[in-house]
Formats: structure tokens, C-alpha cells, sequence
């Protein structure tokens, strides 16, 4: 097929011919050219199906405005969906179907419901469809979801790579137009660090679609030479394919920069870049958008947006149809006319709905004023209109123009809201811009070319000399003035026929005054009633005439109904893109104890706790379940000795003279009395006097301690000790960094501990009990000189000790403990056996601490030290957390021991139903203890404290559990605690 | 008492890479030391450290070299430092420790940090994707510091020369961190 509708003229390159396919059909393009211009020369005007009634439609526009010519590009798992026929630029190879058909585009199935329209209208979803009730989750809604839409997803995982940025400017200049351009020279000129960003892979903007001169060379020519200019400066950056598509606080600005989707394959570069870019200042030159008048059957493949018209013609060297006329309610209309002509394509008629204008010559063609189009016909593509008068022109593209809309958006994305202008029939910026921003060209509702580039000089200038750059003056700019005289006309009444405002979404005129009479009246609820600018293109074409037609039904001006919210993305981003780097294994970072790799050989089964991965257990050799291994682990570490890797506890370093002050502050227990050489544990309550945290601090010098904490909450400790260090007392000497990472920390448990353990650390360290008791704590060398810090402390009941070497020589310290441990039989044991060891001992965790309990509630009440003060003391004494029959931490064993029980499950007393009023606490841990042959748990109940020996139930509805559990004392192994202070 | 032998392992295994315009190593001979400066203790600090190690006290965002070279101060937060010592002999902290005596808290952070060393043209790029931080020379010199985030690890950025620096992350997390100025890396080719 051959490019019948391409003329001469034009930016593309016409040696570069460019092979593509459209729903299978082979066709050619040149290099320059989007799918939809080459669509467009090889004649196809209908590209897709409308979202509701499946009713055909063709290009629209020729920019990112375009509601109708969605497309899928490529295929299979690269398939990208409701990309926009006019923003996709051509490529070798590129394959293109069209979206939303059932059987052909031209013969669509599902086309019927265009028949039943009078019954789709806005809001029939509210209104329809409700009897039988049952039957619209199961037939209704489904039917309808399947009968509207758009493209469809591969459900295959993406293959490209996506990427994202940091980018830091001076001065942003968003939109590379001649405003754009004009403000990036001056800016750039003054040394000021500039960055570029255009949607568009030619820069230029509609310099590239008109016939403008600036300076006696062509508009084009102008932008090129611009451009040359501005790439020889360093302190310019250009970013063409780059849409800014959002505007946020303190000039940061997001920004998507599509690296190959203009290639036929990524080729393991990233495809697009999601940056966030942070000015000083920017200036918005982003533009206008044209909108369409409505009128009955507008629709159709073949009417367009006039100046889209001329883009095809002037920028692409395509006529979008051989017998053009053009409908319009302003000066702009006529240029496309005008336009036309000069490049010989037929121009029918031009029909203005103004009676008196000064039209400019359009020879050949039957010029009509204060005229409208009542009606159109074609099936697949437009053949003919009908005048208000009554005769009919045959005429296969009608070229509309009802106005300009200067692009605001990203002047309104701070809850800005913009102004009515009477004079162009449009919004504008107005009421309070971004911070650091100014707007210029037509984006700020100057229209003429020459105000363009004298506003976007002005900002730079402006901008520049703010920063403390110079500017220079700048020559004088001969540029067209061209007329924007307009009288707003919104839509053609008194005609039948749907007369379409929101094409993505198939909102009619009909609909927003159905709204309107149904009471939807405000702009935010007309959005939501009838759809009008919720589709992908944010209603770029429809939301102005929308609202203006709203106003004529409520009786307003467009001024006073005024604008929905704009919000981010100007465009719709990629959810790849937004993602970036963060999927599969890289969604999140992942640390490694030192020993991991040890752990590995060795064939430890994992867990994630948080970002951390730690052993769980060690399975061996014909162990087939997890709970034999963990049994193993839990029974060997009790007769002889085990070794658990411990480093992700949370470590502080607390440095000062007034740290024990500091650490009275933040724990609930008393610390200024702590020796040098001593532990304590303690306990950490939030402002509310909730229990948070708990942990153990060792004092190794007189002005050094080591606070460890939980694993999950290192960072939330670590974050509170910096605030209140910095912003509550900055008056104690007292000063803070992490050690968590730098310490390879290792559980040594059992009765055998000690003995291991002399092998290890320097002969001169007198471990015995004497020397070196339970909450002891020492500086050593192990192995022969290696620093090392030594804790007698146990969260197993045993006598252990918890030992710490510099993080790099964990993996070697791994080995060498159970190496030398071989002689007692040493296990490695996870952390589900730690978790068994500590539900035996009742030593409370997370499960415990899980926001909701307090000291009181732990069994510690008398640990809230009432001698002084701390964070959450005063909170902790409100009469609700003191209550007689508040819960308390117990232990709780199956009556029927062979009987297992669940975390989770809540108590009752025997024979109660299973209801709230009922509930007397609640199962926080369980664990099958292999020391004791049965299943235990930890949890708290109401006055549990005083209820041992009672028996209640441990009902668990989720799992349909119901266990009689005796209450006992939360403390199942060594009560007296004889092992671990042994 | 068991052959007294424990290897020190290097958190990723000394890795060097050269890449296309860049060059990409794991600084492995780096002792890191924490030092604070007591109240009102600053004039007794600086000039011990002077004297000691020929350092200066640094601004914030920044570092300084001593002349030496052996070693570079860097500004941590209000009356913190780390100093960084390339190829110390022996525990640093102990040696500062000693040096400083009751002038400064000291504390040993060597193993808390991996060290990424990041040299060549395409340093500034690859650190774009990931460093929120401005690291165009002529707002980052040779000799700034900025403490950040990358891919969700906190880290610190030192310039060392013209096109080179020092990439500091938490060790635990050391692949990961790798991982993501290689992909820098890579994706700015």
C-alpha cells in the first residue's frame, strides 16, 4: 500500500522508509513520522473502538491529548497497551493493533451497544440492573466489564528494565516550544544550570506544526538553530521524550524520559527513566491544547481537531483527508485553511459560527458564517456534513476548532486553581502557583508567538538574576503576531443526535444535562457521575467544554463553575516505571548476618525478619519436619551447649558523661546506678506509656555503654534516642551511632557455655561465676587477639553468654565456635528454637510487645520506676491501664496434654459463648516444648496473675479450635532461674 | 586455648570491576573511627587532632585530608566525626583512642560500613540514579560529604578527587548495595 495521502513538505525523512504492521496489514512510514501520521498516509482512518458503545473512531489530535487512536504496541509479553497513536513514534519493525473489538475493527460485535445507548446513559449503572440482586455481581457487572474497556494486559512479567533519577537544576524549563526554547537560551546564557524537558522527540513544539517565522527564518529552522545553540552550552541539558508529569513541594518535579521506546528493542538499557527533578526555580512553557466543539455525530473517523489538521500537514507532510473542511469558533480555524491551501489540498468549505469576522483569503472554498454542523454520516469515516441550513457537503475530514486551553496543569497540581480569561474563551494559571514558577507562551494564555518568546525571556531573565546570574540584553525578536480573536461556542443545540464531549469515555452532551437535573451540579460531581475527563487522556479535549456546558445547564458563567482538582500525572506513567529497579529479589535490600554464608554450607533453612534473613533452623540428615530439627536444636542446646547467631539485635553506642541520666530518661527502669561491667535489661515505653521496646545495656566504661534492643526495632530505638538527644535535653553530654552492623554477635547457651567458651576468649579472662556473673559484661580478645565483647546474659534460661567480634570476622568466628565446640557436642540452633527456648523460660517478644500492653500487663509493673522520670511515665498511670482486672502475662499449658495450641486464640470460661462481652484475653505465643513433651503458650489474660491452676477455654474461631488450658506461671522452665545464673 | 587464628573477610570479597568509563572496588583496608567531641571540648579537640594526625576539623558537608594523606576527617553530624584511615596497622580506634585521650569519645566503626570506591567519567551519572544528593562538582567538591539514602540504605558519599568517590552503606546490607551501583552503572551505558 502506498503512502497516497502524504504530500510534499513536511520534518520527516523521506530517505528513511520505515516497515510497520497495523492489525497485521504491512505499511510504511518515514523516520520523523508518529504511528498515527503514518496511519494517517497510508489512509487508515479508523484506528479503535470506543470505550462504551464500541463506536469506531479515527485520530483526533496529533499530541497527547488524543482520546481516541489507542493502541497496543508490540506484542506478547513486550505488549504495551492504550499507548497514543500520536506520541508513539515510528520505527522499523513496529507492530500496532488495534484495542477494545470483538471479530474485526470494522465489523465489532460488540457495536450493538451503540443500539442500546438510550439506555447506557450517565450514571445507568445507579439506575439499572437491580433486580435480581444476586445478579449483579455475577452477570451485570461482569457483562458490562467485559463489554467496555480498553487494551489488555499480556499478564506476563515485563521484560524491559526500568531505571529512575535524581536530576538538580537552576531553573526547570518545562515544555521546549519557542517560550521553552526562548527561556532556555536566556537562562543558559546567564550560566544558570538548565534542564530542558520536552514530551516530544522534536524539539520545537508547535514551531514544528505552523508556518510561523521568527527573525525572517522559518519557525523550524529557528527551534534547530536554538537548539544548536543550547547544546554547545554544558550548563544545558536537553531532554527530548521526557514528559515533566507532575509538580511538587519545594520545586521537585517528576519527569518520565522514554529511553527506547523508539526503538525496536531496549538492548538492556533502561526503556524509560522516572526522575525526579529538584529546581530552584522552573518556568512553565507547556503549552495549549485545542478543543472541539460539540455537535450531533462529531464522532466520526475523520473529524479532527483543526490545528491537529495542520500539524499533519506542515510537520509530517500528511493530508488527513482530500476534501477538508473546517468548523471553528475562532481566528485559529481559519490558519488551518489557510494553511492547507498553500499546500494545494482541497479545502471544501470553512464554516465560523461568529457572523462577523475578518476571514483572510481561502480560495476554492465556501466560506459560511454564523453556520453550524447539525449532523454527519459515514459509517467507518466521515463522508459528509450537514449544515443548520440544511444542505449536506461531502467532505471526508472536517477540521474543528473551538478554542485554545492553555496547558495549566502542572501550575495547579499544588491545589492551585485556575482563572477564567474572557478575551480567549480559556483558563489560565491564576490564584497561587508553585513556589519558584512562572509560566510562559501559550501555557499562560499568551497566544501570539511573539508574546511567547518575550514571556519566556522575561521569566528566564528573572529567574536567572534571582540566583545571582547576569544576563545580558537580548536581541530583538521579529516574530508573527497572529490573530486570537475567538467567540466561545461550546456545543451545536437543537439538533438531534448525541453530540460526544468526553470521546475516551463516550460522555455526550445529553449526559451533562442529565447530571445536571439530577443534582450533580458541582464540576468535582459531574466528574464522577458521568466519567467526563476520568480516562486515560484526564479529559485533555473534554473537561473545559464539559464544565462549560455544565455552566449553560446551571445557569453560571464557565468563570463561577470553575475547574475540577488537577492532580499528577499530567500523562499516564507506566506502572513499570514507577516501580524502576524495585521488583523480584531487588524489591527490597537485603542484609546478611556475617555468618550467613556459614549458615548456607551448612543448609540453614531462612526467614525474612524485616529486611534481615536469618537461620530458622538447621535441618540434618533424615530429619523430615521442621519441628524435628528445631526439637533437636531446643533439647541439645539444654544438655550440652548451642550457638545462635544473634548480630541483628540492635546495637547502640552511647558515648558521654551524662548518659546514665539520658538512659534514667528513656528506659522505665533506673540506669545511673549501673556498674562499669554490668548489664541491665530494660524497658522502653512510648509517650503513652505503652510498653515498645526491650533490651539490655552494658556499661563498659565509665563513659561508654552499648545499648542493644529488638532486631525489628534497632531503627525506631535508634531514631527515639536521636530525638530525644537532639530536641529534648541537647543539654546532656550524651552522643549516639549505630553499632549494629559492626558486631558479629553469637548466642552461646547451655551448661557446657562456660567451658566452650574458655577456649575461646584469652586465657587471662576468668569466666567463673565468681568473676564474671550473670549480667556481666567485659571488653576481651578470642582467638589469640581479636577484639571482642563479652554479655552473660540468656533468653535461654541457660547458662549463656553472648559473644561479639567485628562483623568481618564473623564467618571465620562461626567456624571456630563450633570447632572447638566439637568436643561438647555444640549445635547451631535458629530462631525458632530461640523462640521455644524463650516461650519456656516466659521471656516475652514481639507477640507480647505488640502495641497494646503494658509494664503492668508484662508481669513489671513495678519496673516503671516511680523515683523519676521517663518517657511514658506519667501516661502509664491512667486509671484505664491500672485497672484490677487489667490482663496479665501468664503461661498457659492443655489440660489434655497431647493437645495443641494456637496463637491467637482468645479465653473463655467454660460453657460462655464465643462472644466479645465474653473474651478475657488473648493467646500471644505457642510453642511445642520438646523439654517439657507438650505444647505451651504465652498470653494474657484478665487478673491472670491471680488465677493459676484455673482452668478456661482457648477458643480459636479462625482455625475452629477449642482447647481447655490450665493457667499457670508464664515461667515453665527454671522458675528460680538456678541455670542461668549458675 | 584453640590455634589462635580467625580470618578477617572483606564484605564483598574484595570486589573489583572496571566498567565502561568507570571503575568500581571495595575499599577493603579502611579502619573507620567515630569521634565526639565532649561539651564545650571543641578548641581541645581540634587541636589535639591536629597535632596527632595532622587533621582539620571539617565543616558540615565536608571532609578534610591530612596532609599525609593517610587519613580524612568527615563531618558527621553537630560535634561528630569519622576519621577514615587507609591501611591502619592495627585497631584504629585504640590508637585514636589513645592518641585523643579525654579530648573526644571514640568508638570503632570500621566493620559497620562497606567502602565503595567509584572512579571514572561515568561516576556522576551512575550515582544520579541512585543519590537524591547533587553530585555535580560545582555543588559537591572534591572533599563534601553528604549523608543520604540509595535504594533504601542509608549511606555516605565522599568526594575524593575530580571523578572519584567513596561510597559508604551499612555492611549488613553490602550486596545489595553493590547491586545498586552496578545497575547504575550498566544502565547509564
Amino acid at each position: 500500500m502506498t503512502q497516497r495521502f502524504r504530500i510534499g513538505g513536511g520534518l520527516v525523512d523521506r530517505s528513511k522508509t520505515l516497515r510497520f504492521k497495523f492489525n497485521g496489514m504491512s505499511l510504511e512510514g518515514h523516520t520523523g513520522d508518529t504511528l498515527a501520521s503514518a496511519l494517517l498516509a497510508n489512509g487508515r482512518r479508523l484506528v479503535g473502538r470506543s470505550f462504551k458503545y464500541h463506536r469506531p473512531r479515527g485520530i483526533f489530535s496529533a499530541g497527547p491529548e488524543e482520546p481516541n487512536a489507542l493502541v497496543t504496541l508490540r506484542s506478547g509479553s513486550s505488549a504495551e497497551p492504550n499507548t497514543r497513536a500520536t506520541t508513539a513514534e515510528l520505527f522499523d519493525g513496529l507492530a500496532a493493533s488495534s484495542q477494545n473489538h470483538r471479530l474485526s475493527l470494522n465489523f465489532d460485535l460488540m457495536a450493538v451497544g451503540d443500539f442500546l445507548s438510550p439506555f447506557l446513559s450517565a450514571g445507568f449503572y445507579y439506575k439499572t440492573f437491580m433486580w435480581p440482586k444476586s445478579f449483579w455481581e455475577k452477570v451485570y457487572e461482569p457483562a458490562i466489564r467485559a463489554s467496555a474497556g480498553l487494551g489488555a494486559l499480556s499478564g506476563e512479567p515485563d521484560p524491559d528494565i526500568y531505571d529512575k533519577g535524581f536530576i538538580h537544576c537552576d531553573i526547570l524549563v518545562v515544555g521546549a516550544g519557542a517560550a521553552g526554547l526562548a527561556a532556555a537560551l536566556t537562562a543558559g546564557k546567564s550560566g544558570a544550570s538548565v534542564v530542558l524537558a520536552d514530551e516530544d522527540f522534536q524539539i520545537g513544539g508547535r514551531l514544528n506544526a505552523e508556518t510561523h517565522t521568527i527573525n525572517g527564518k522559518s519557525g523550524t529552522a529557528w527551534a534547530r538553530d536554538a537548539v544548536g545553540e543550547l547544546e554547545a552550552m554544558e550548563n544545558v541539558r536537553i531532554m527530548p521524550r521526557t514528559t515533566v508529569y507532575g509538580s511538587f513541594d519545594h520545586g521537585v518535579f517528576g519527569a518520565i524520559e522514554r529511553c527506547t521506546d523508539h526503538l525496536p528493542s531496549s538492548n538492556g538499557r533502561p526503556r524509560q527513566i522516572l526522575w525526579r527533578i529538584y529546581s530552584k526555580r522552573s518556568v512553565l512553557c507547556s503549552g495549549a491544547t485545542e478543543r472541539p466543539i460539540a455537535f450531533p455525530g462529531n464522532d466520526r473517523p475523520g473529524i479532527m481537531l483543526a490545528a491537529s489538521v495542520r500539524t499533519y500537514a506542515n510537520r509530517y507532510g500528511v493530508i488527513p483527508g482530500k476534501r477538508v473542511t473546517v468548523f471553528t469558533c475562532c481566528d485559529d480555524g481559519w490558519r488551518t485553511a489557510s494553511d492547507l491551501i498553500d499546500k494545494g489540498v482541497r479545502v471544501t468549505a470553512v464554516l465560523d459560527t461568529r457572523d462577523n469576522v475578518n476571514f483572510p483569503q481561502v480560495p476554492g472554498a465556501r466560506v459560511e458564517l454564523a453556520e453550524r454542523v447539525v449532523a454527519t454520516r459515514g459509517r467507518t469515516g466521515l463522508a459528509g456534513i450537514k449544515l443548520q441550513r440544511g444542505d449536506w457537503i461531502e467532505t471526508d475530514c472536517l477540521a474543528v476548532s473551538g478554542g485554545w486551553n492553555p496547558n495549566v496543569h502542572l501550575s495547579c497540581h499544588q491545589r492551585g486553581r485556575p482563572r477564567w480569561r474572557d478575551d480567549i474563551a480559556a483558563f489560565v494559571p491564576g490564584g497561587s502557583i508553585p513556589e519558584g514558577m512562572k509560566i510562559a507562551g501559550a501555557a499562560s494564555g499568551a497566544l501570539t508567538l511573539s508574546d511567547a518568546i518575550g514571556q519566556g525571556r522575561s521569566a528566564a531573565a528573572e529567574f536567572a538574576s534571582d540566583l545571582g546570574y547576569r544576563t545580558e540584553a537580548e536581541s530583538k525578536i521579529n516574530a508573527s503576531d497572529e490573530k486570537t480573536g475567538i467567540s466561545a461556542f461550546w456545543s451545536v443545540s437543537g439538533a438531534p443526535g448525541r453530540a460526544w464531549v468526553d470521546f475516551q469515555n463516550d460522555v455526550t452532551v445529553k449526559d451533562i444535562a442529565v447530571a445536571a437535573r439530577e443534582g450533580y451540579r458541582s464540576s468535582e460531581m459531574l466528574k464522577r457521575y458521568t466519567t467526563a475527563g476520568m480516562a486515560t487522556d484526564q479529559g485533555k479535549t473534554a473537561n473545559v467544554l464539559a464544565l462549560a456546558l455544565l455552566a449553560e445547564q446551571t445557569g453560571k458563567s464557565v468563570a463561577e463553575e470553575g475547574t475540577t482538582i488537577y492532580r499528577p500525572p499530567y500523562t499516564a506513567i507506566p506502572i513499570g516505571a514507577l516501580a524502576g529497579r524495585s521488583r523480584d529479589k531487588d524489591f527490597r535490600p537485603i542484609r546478611y548476618t556475617p555468618s550467613h554464608r556459614w549458615a548456607e554450607s551448612q543448609g540453614a533453612v531462612f526467614v525474612e525478619t524485616g529486611n534481615w534473613l536469618r537461620a530458622q533452623w538447621y535441618p540434618r540428615r533424615g530429619e523430615a519436619h521442621w519441628r524435628q530439627s528445631v526439637d533437636r536444636e531446643v533439647s541439645e542446646t539444654r544438655r550440652s551447649v548451642g550457638i545462635c547467631d544473634v548480630s541483628t539485635l540492635g546495637k547502640i553506642e552511647i558515648f558521654g558523661r551524662d548518659v546514665g541520666e539520658f538512659l534514667d530518661r528513656v528506659y522505665a527502669n533506673t540506669f545511673n546506678t549501673l556498674a562499669v561491667g554490668k548489664i541491665r535489661y530494660g524497658l522502653m515505653l512510648r509517650e503513652d506509656g505503652i510498653v515498645y521496646d526491650d533490651g539490655t545495656t552494658a556499661r563498659l566504661g565509665k563513659r561508654h555503654f552499648v545499648m542493644t534492643t529488638t532486631t525489628a526495632n534497632a531503627a525506631l530505638v535508634y531514631r527515639n534516642l536521636e530525638f530525644a538527644r537532639q530536641c529534648l535535653w541537647p543539654d546532656l553530654d550524651v552522643h549516639l551511632i549505630s553499632a549494629t552492623d559492626g558486631w558479629a554477635q553469637y548466642s552461646v547457651a547451655g551448661p557446657n557455655s562456660r567451658d566452650l567458651l574458655r577456649k575461646v576468649v584469652e586465657p587471662s579472662f576468668d569466666l567463673s561465676k565468681e568473676n564474671f556473673p550473670f549480667m556481666a559484661c567485659a571488653e576481651t580478645t578470642v582467638f589469640g587477639g581479636v577484639p571482642s565483647r563479652l554479655f552473660r546474659i540468656s533468653f535461654s534460661g541457660e547458662l549463656a553468654y553472648e559473644i561479639a567480634v567485628p562483623a568481618k570476622y564473623g564467618r571465620s568466628m562461626m567456624e571456630r565456635l563450633m570447632s572447638v565446640g566439637e568436643e561438647f557436642e555444640a549445635t547451631p540452633y535458629g530462631t525458632e528454637a530461640l523462640g521455644v527456648m524463650r516461650v519456656e523460660k516466659g521471656h516475652f517478644a514481639g507477640n507480647e510487645l505488640d502495641g497494646r500492653t503494658t509494664a503492668l500487663n508484662l508481669g513489671l509493673g513495678r519496673m516503671v520506676s516511680k523515683k523519676k522520670d521517663c518517657i511514658g511515665n506519667v501516661l502509664s498511670e491512667r486509671p484505664e491501664l491500672n485497672r484490677s482486672d487489667a490482663v496479665k502475662l501468664s503461661g498457659f499449658k492443655p489440660v489434655n496434654r497431647s493437645g495443641m495450641l494456637t496463637a491467637g486464640a482468645h479465653f473463655l470460661s467454660p460453657g460462655q459463648d464465643e462472644t466479645m462481652g465474653n473474651d478475657q484475653g488473648w493467646m500471644s505465643s505457642v510453642a511445642y516444648s520438646p523439654t517439657l513433651g507438650h505444647s505451651i503458650g504465652l498470653g494474657f489474660i484478665a487478673r491472670g496473675d491471680e488465677r493459676r491452676g484455673e482452668t478456661v477455654r482457648a477458643v480459636d474461631l479462625v482455625r475452629g479450635k477449642d482447647v481447655d488450658v490450665e493457667i499457670v506461671s508464664p515461667h515453665f522452665y527454671d522458675p528460680e532461674g538456678v541455670r542461668q545464673r549458675g | 586455648m584453640a590455634d589462635p587464628v580467625l580470618t578477617p573477610e572483606p564484605f564483598l570479597g574484595g570486589y573489583a570491576k572496571k566498567f565502561k568509563n568507570a571503575v568500581l572496588s571495595e575499599a577493603t583496608g579502611l579502619s573507620i573511627v567515630f569521634v565526639a567531641e565532649p561539651p564545650d571540648g571543641r578548641e581541645e579537640l581540634e587541636l589535639a587532632l591536629f597535632e596527632k594526625f595532622g587533621l582539620n576539623l571539617p565543616r558540615p558537608g565536608s571532609s578534610n585530608l591530612s596532609a599525609n594523606r593517610v587519613a580524612r576527617i568527615v563531618w558527621l553530624a553537630i560535634g561528630q566525626y569519622l576519621i577514615l584511615f587507609e591501611d591502619c596497622k592495627g585497631p584504629a580506634a585504640h590508637r585514636v583512642s589513645a592518641e585523643l585521650q579525654d579530648t573526644a569519645y571514640v568508638g570503632d566503626q570500621s566493620d559497620n560500613w562497606v567502602a565503595l570506591r567509584l572512579s571514572g567519567a561515568a561516576a556522576e551519572a551512575a550515582l544520579e540514579r541512585i543519590c537524591p544528593v547533587d553530585v555535580a562538582k560545582c555543588a559537591f567538591p572534591v572533599g563534601g560529604v553528604a549523608r543520604t539514602a540509595m535504594e533504601h540504605l542509608g549511606a555516605i558519599a565522599i568526594r575524593e578527587s575530580n571523578d572519584g568517590f567513596l561510597l559508604l552503606s551499612s555492611s549488613s546490607s553490602a550486596r545489595s548495595f553493590l547491586h545498586a551501583v552496578q545497575t547504575s552503572l550498566n544502565n547509564v551505558h
